[in-house]
Formats: C-alpha cells, structure tokens, sequence
C-alpha cells in the first residue's frame, strides 16, 4: 500500500457497505502485475492493464470491509462475474479515488462489489463490477468420519 | 479505454472486421502454482482456494483453480495482438469453469456486431479455454478504433 492508498471509513447499511479510499497506479506495482499476467517484461508496460483496479478491492484499507461483507469464516468466495467499463483510460503513476459499494444478496449467497473510480477532480474514469458466490466449506472429518 | 478525447467521426480502416470475423486463437501459461503465487502476490489475490489444494479440496474441487481474474486478464493482450488499432472500452465475463493449476488457457472470439457510426465499434464475443476445450469464461468486449490509429 501505497501512503495514497488510504483513507475513507466504511459505511454499513443492512446488508450493503460503502467505501472511498485513495490509490494510484503506481508504476511498479502495474508493472508487476502486468508480467504476472501477460508475461511482460519489466519496463515494456506502457499502460495501465484493464483488470488492473480489481487489485485495490484487496488492499489493505478495504479489505476488512470485504472480509466483514464475505461473512463468517468458513465460507469461500467463488468469482462467478466481472466487469470492467471504461470512460477514459488510468494513467501510469497518477492518484485516483475508487468508490465501492457492497451488496449481499441471498438465494444463493451472493456478495456484489461495485466500484467507481475518477480523479482526485471528480472525472469519471471506470467502473467495475465484481460478483462472488459464498460458498460455505465441507466441515473437517470428525472422529466419527476418520 | 486508452484515449480521454471526446468522440469523433473517424473512418473505419479497410480491414475494419465484419460480423462473423474469428480472432486468432491466442495462448497463454501454463499456469503452475509458481506463476499462481506471482499472480496472487502482484494482485492481492491471495484466496486460499488457488493456493492450497486442501482447500480446493473441501468445495469439492480435485485442484486449486486458476484465478478467474489471471485469465480474464489474458483477454487485453490477445486483442492487442488481434489488431494494434483498437481501444477497449467494456469487457465482462462469467465464470463458468475451473481450469486447474498446471494447465494452459486459449483465447479465442468473433465479431458479434460491427458499426462504423458514430465511430467504428465492434462487440466481440470472446471465450477462454481450458484443456479439452472446457469453457472457463465466456465474455463480451466493446472495442473502438482508436483515434490514434494511422489513416
């Protein structure tokens, strides 16, 4: 995490939570993530890779909220969508604000993460769309299983 | 979408594909627990489920999966080497099987609809692979000719 990427305090409404935080592309964070998934090489990134903002729904700042969205231990989100909508492009090494909502949804249990990210000027860059299925893990064998 | 500028009338290039078009299968990985860990490490994605096969094991999965996310994001360079000329304003997918560590991803697509007004735009229809040909994600992507591109 980066001394931009904090901030913002969630908000909790029944079962949804909202968030604003600061972050921004650092350049060798987006490099890093560029070659675990394309394979570039370092310094061959010339942009910022499109499913690059998923990372800060793991940052530091947001993810207790995910966490505490998620539920109680013993259930694993599964990604079941994505989406990605683009206004204008994310510049290497420039400071944005992302918004997120969270929303839990039952029948089957479902956790959407929606976020909006824009300039520190309030510009409109991207949103994104994140759908995870919450699915509760098999309970370890117990002495009866064994 | 890699350009901020208002839209404009730009003419589509000669070769500005049509409806049914396929795009060149493009391959990528394999993806072994090594390059799952960078993924995991560089994203932030550090869910259990790709890392530890004990917990793919207890949602009944024979392996750790390939992060969704590190194959969707295989979608952006194969369209980059399908043609240079076009930016990507929208891409969604769903998730529709598990690919498991060790095993390589294709990516393929066609043209679903192409316009040319108010500027060349194309909805491509896109799929990622998994060994066999299992169906991992099946997307759309919105792309435009870029402003940037030569006459």
């Amino acid at each position: 995490m980066t001394a931009a990427e904090t901030g913002g305090a969630a908000r909790d409404a029944g079962a949804g939570a909202s968030l604003e935080i600061a972050v921004r592309t650092d350049a060798d964070r987006v490099a890093a993530f560029a070659a675990a998934t394309c394979g570039t090489e370092p310094g061959e990134t010339a942009a910022v890779p499109l499913t690059y903002p998923f990372c800060w729904m793991t940052l530091p700042a947001v993810r207790p909220t995910l966490e505490r969205m998620i539920g109680a231990a013993g259930v694993l989100p599964i990604h079941e969508a994505q989406s990605f909508d683009y206004q204008r492009p994310l510049a290497l090494d420039a400071d944005y604000r992302i918004a997120f909502t969270f929303a839990r949804t039952s029948g089957p249990e479902r956790l959407t993460v929606t976020a909006a990210i824009s300039t520190p000027r309030g510009e409109r860059c991207a949103t994104f769309e994140t759908v995870l299925r919450l699915v509760p893990l098999a309970p370890a064998p117990g002495p009866a299983d064994a | 979408m890699r350009e901020a500028a208002p839209a404009a009338e730009i003419a589509a290039p000669a070769d500005w594909p049509k409806v049914g078009e396929t795009l060149p299968r493009t391959d990528f990985g394999p993806f072994g627990p090594e390059r799952l860990a960078c993924y995991a490490k560089a994203s932030g994605d550090d869910n259990p489920l790709h890392l530890d096969a004990a917990v793919a094991g207890a949602v009944g999965l024979a392996a750790p999966p390939i992060h969704g996310m590190l194959m969707m994001s295989c979608f952006e360079p194969a369209l980059r080497r399908w043609r240079g000329d076009i930016v990507i304003a929208g891409l969604s997918g769903k998730f529709l099987r598990p690919i498991f560590v060790g095993a390589a991803v294709s990516v393929t697509g066609r043209v679903a609809r192409a316009s040319l007004a108010p500027q060349p735009e194309l909805l491509l229809r896109l799929m990622a692979h998994g060994p066999n040909g299992d169906l991992a994600i099946l997307a759309e992507a919105t792309v435009r000719l870029s402003r940037a591109a030569p006459p």
